[in-house]
């Protein structure tokens, strides 16, 4: 199935938009930039991060660095695949799970009653948990989903690569 | 599109991104230890006990004096903690009072902005555990690693400042002291307006 061929299928405007090539690999580069440059300061500063995630206080205090290393890099891989466009849908998958574990830590903080920098975005602090956030959040996992079902490969690596070249 | 298939391959992603962060983080110099280093001495960590009725774990240090023989406010030792009472972790209000008197140690208030600007102990500043990673830089350029710091929050059984106490040891602070009397108990006798304790 190509994005191509079910957005002529459909008559629906919003589909027709949603799965444009043009749209879909700007949700996928926009999703990849934004994870990486989230996931930067995380990775050059972990100890930093780890304090941000004890902050949460969801996880026993022995695995928080080693939570916060696996969750930077892993936005951070997920990131660059999706700019790439290496296995996109598994990448996006990939970010997918990040994004729903962040909706339901920062969930459990207003459940809680925890006023606390959420960590997202870099290690300086200053956007703190709120529902706000959690919207912010189910935006973004929409993005993922249409990434992962309209995704075509459009100026994508995965593409060049497999691209036979010409015969003489 | 398979979505089984898709969140499998997420799945082994974040599992590849985990082997190359312990793979980076062991090659790198300022590297983190995989387990913090005060979590593995949870039973002897002065910060996790639970709270006596009192608010105090410990012999309390103005006893423990009185029990040394010392004679407190007259020595030059009297105004900065004991080995002793770094290692005790806790320090009673009539301590803390000499403590501040002497200059030596840094006081941090760990409750949050608005309640640290309602009331604070004199010559306390202000990084909430909360909003450790904003309050971060402030923390690291203006208070040494090798300095002794006297944490409180408002009350005996606040945890802000035992898990302040927990974040500064894996940031590498050595010489850590809570106040767990806190605000409420030192509000009592302080003047409302200053934080300074009354003397009775």
């Amino acid at each position: 199935m190509t994005t191509d061929s079910t957005a002529v299928r459909s008559s629906n405007p919003l589909t027709v938009l949603l799965a444009s090539k043009g749209f879909v690999l700007v949700l996928r580069v926009f999703l990849g930039a934004l994870f990486v440059f989230s996931a930067a300061d995380k990775v050059a500063d972990p100890e930093r991060f780890a304090i941000a995630v004890r902050a949460y206080k969801l996880l026993p205090v022995s695995l928080t660095n080693l939570f916060a290393l696996v969750l930077a890099w892993s936005e951070i891989l997920a990131g660059i695949m999706l700019i790439l466009g290496v296995y996109t849908r598994k990448a996006a998958a990939a970010v997918l799970l990040l994004l729903v574990m962040f909706a339901v830590a920062i969930a459990t903080t207003i459940v809680r009653g925890l006023a606390i920098d959420c960590g997202c975005f870099s290690n300086e602090g200053g956007s703190q948990t709120g529902l706000l956030l959690i919207l912010r959040n189910l935006f973004l996992i929409a993005a993922c989903l249409i990434v992962m079902r309209f995704e075509n490969g459009f100026f994508s690596l995965s593409r060049l690569l497999s691209r036979k070249p010409r015969s003489a | 599109m398979n979505v089984i298939r898709d969140l499998t391959g997420g799945f082994l992603i974040i599992f590849a991104a985990g082997v190359v962060a312990i793979a980076q983080n062991a090659a790198r110099d300022d590297g983190i230890p995989l387990i913090p280093k005060a979590a593995e001495k949870v039973s002897g960590n002065p910060y996790t006990q639970p709270s006596s009725p009192t608010g105090n774990t410990g012999t309390p240090l103005d006893e423990r004096q009185a029990a040394d023989g010392s004679i407190p406010g007259v020595a030059s030792s009297a105004t900065l903690p004991t080995p002793e009472e770094i290692a005790s972790g806790v320090v009673a209000k009539a301590r803390l009072e000499e403590l501040l008197a002497g200059g030596g140690i840094v006081l941090i208030d760990a409750r949050l902005p608005g309640e640290f600007e309602a009331g604070h102990i004199e010559g306390a500043i202000n990084i909430p555990y909360e909003k450790l990673p904003e309050y971060y830089e402030r923390l690291t350029a203006t208070v040494p690693l090798d300095a002794t710091i006297v944490c409180y929050c408002q009350s005996p059984t606040c945890d802000d400042s035992p898990n302040l106490a927990r974040e500064l040891e894996f940031l590498g602070y050595k010489n850590l002291i809570l106040y767990k009397g806190g605000w409420d108990e030192w509000s009592q006798t302080a003047d409302p307006r200053t934080g300074s304790a009354s003397r009775e």
